[in-house]
């Protein structure tokens, strides 16, 4: 009897803990999406989720092929503030192609492809303004017209 | 008394526990909804390198926009999922169906779409992950089932919750599977676009999935957690060897960037040779290897 309260007490102090943080980290999701399609602009994510917990100076990278024809968004948050995240589009030789430092950390950017390559998308928090936490990040697509 | 001997230490522990975002400048202090506990488990990168896979959708779209004709033939039976039992199993046949839903819905197929939307439903409910496509989501895609654009973009809602949540959950390996399966059935119907019309450009089309080929494999090496995934990671390794056999040359140009319309023009320019003659042993290794797994 004794076990089961102990367990019991357990439980319920530390599920509101995790509850909270899931359900804060969870509202990255809205705020990412609502970065997608802000002007009706016919974009829809590639079905995956990316989200990760980043450290002081920690990045982490998603490799990707960018498909010839295909107009994409690359979206990225990591809380209220749109400007949290640096994002950077680097080719298969480490070439930067983009990167969001030089337009003010712009939370979003839209990318045209001539041709089909494999790229990595590096991210990390820019230590100026947050030095850890939970960041998600959406890719969309829409074929060109 | 002896409970709480032994309860308020933890307590403590929680409340220490509870880490919140460091935010460097104390103007952001207003910002503070958006944080989470740092020992959460949400660390869902594989050694910080996560793979993008291609989404059906996009497949399916340019698939519609090629001379390739919808074929119901080419469709995996609905009413199949059952015969499926192991997570291995409904996960791959999760993202079958799930590549099936936007080729209907991309073709404007409304009865089919709910078909295959019920159906990954069903399919979702035996993985335990029933609530990504949950009752609202079934009925606004009832409710919409005739607006394309409304389709697809919740079909897209539904594989990110199910990606999403499957990889919070620590089911990478199943997780894998549903996005493997989507693939495998993107390039089965890709295939037997090819093999009825055999232009380059469907050629290419087919070889543009190399790296993606490659992402499945790094990414069965790493989730892998049985027989089935080393066998299928083999089945790969053969279709891999094929790809190689296709030279790709890549030139590094500069991205030409217009800050007015948040846009970058990639100019580096890539090509894969293609022949016929291996884009058809490709094309015939994708389709054996769905018809592998389908029953």
């Amino acid at each position: 009897m004794k076990k089961l309260l102990f367990t019991l007490l357990t439980f319920l102090t530390f599920q509101p803990i995790i509850s909270i943080g899931q359900t804060k980290c969870d509202s990255l999701g809205a705020i990412v999406s609502s970065m997608i399609n802000n002007g009706d602009e016919g974009f829809l994510t590639d079905g995956q989720s990316y989200k990760y917990f980043l450290g002081e100076d920690e990045t982490s990278e998603i490799i990707t092929t960018l498909y010839e024809g295909i107009n994409y968004r690359i979206a990225t948050t990591a809380g209220l503030e749109d400007n949290y995240m640096i994002f950077e589009l680097l080719d298969e030789q480490r070439n930067l192609l983009f990167s969001n430092a030089n337009h003010n950390n712009a939370p979003y950017w839209n990318f045209k492809v001539e041709n089909t390559i494999e790229c990595t998308i590096e991210a990390k928090l820019d230590p100026n303004r947050k030095l850890n936490g939970c960041a998600q990040m959406i890719i969309a697509f829409k074929k060109d017209n | 008394m002896s409970i709480s001997k032994y309860y308020i230490p933890f307590v403590f522990l929680a409340l220490l526990s509870c880490g919140e975002f460091e935010e460097k400048s104390s103007s952001m202090d207003d910002t503070p909804e958006v944080s989470v506990d740092q020992n959460q488990n949400i660390n869902i990168e594989l050694e910080n390198t996560i793979f993008s896979i291609p989404s059906p959708v996009q497949i399916a779209m340019e698939l519609s926009d090629s001379n390739s004709s919808f074929s119901s033939a080419l469709l995996h039976d609905a009413d199949q999922y059952e015969k499926y039992s192991s997570s291995f199993d409904k996960a791959m046949m999760l993202g079958i169906y799930g590549t099936d839903l936007a080729y209907c819905s991309v073709n404007e197929l409304s009865g089919k779409s709910i078909t295959y939307f019920s159906t990954m439903k069903k399919l979702a409910d035996k993985l335990n992950i029933g609530f990504a496509i949950n009752e609202s989501l079934v009925e606004r895609f009832s409710a919409n089932i005739d607006d394309r654009d409304s389709v697809l973009v919740m079909a897209s809602e539904a594989y990110v919750k199910i990606d999403e949540y499957l990889k919070e959950n620590d089911n990478q390996d199943i997780a894998t599977m549903v996005l493997m399966g989507g693939w495998i059935e993107s390039m089965y119907i890709q295939s037997t676009a090819l093999q009825s019309d055999t232009s380059e450009v469907n050629q290419l089309k087919l070889a543009h999935h190399k790296y993606a080929l490659n992402h499945f494999i790094t990414l069965l090496e790493k989730v892998g957690t049985g027989d089935r995934y080393w066998e299928l990671q083999s089945m790969l390794g053969d279709v891999k060897k094929l790809y190689n056999e296709i030279p790709t040359t890549y030139e590094f140009k500069p991205s030409t960037t217009e800050a007015t319309t948040q846009t970058t023009q990639i100019n580096s320019t890539s090509s894969f040779d293609t022949d016929y003659g291996t884009m058809l042993e490709i094309s015939n290794e994708f389709i054996n290897l769905r018809n592998y797994y389908t029953k």
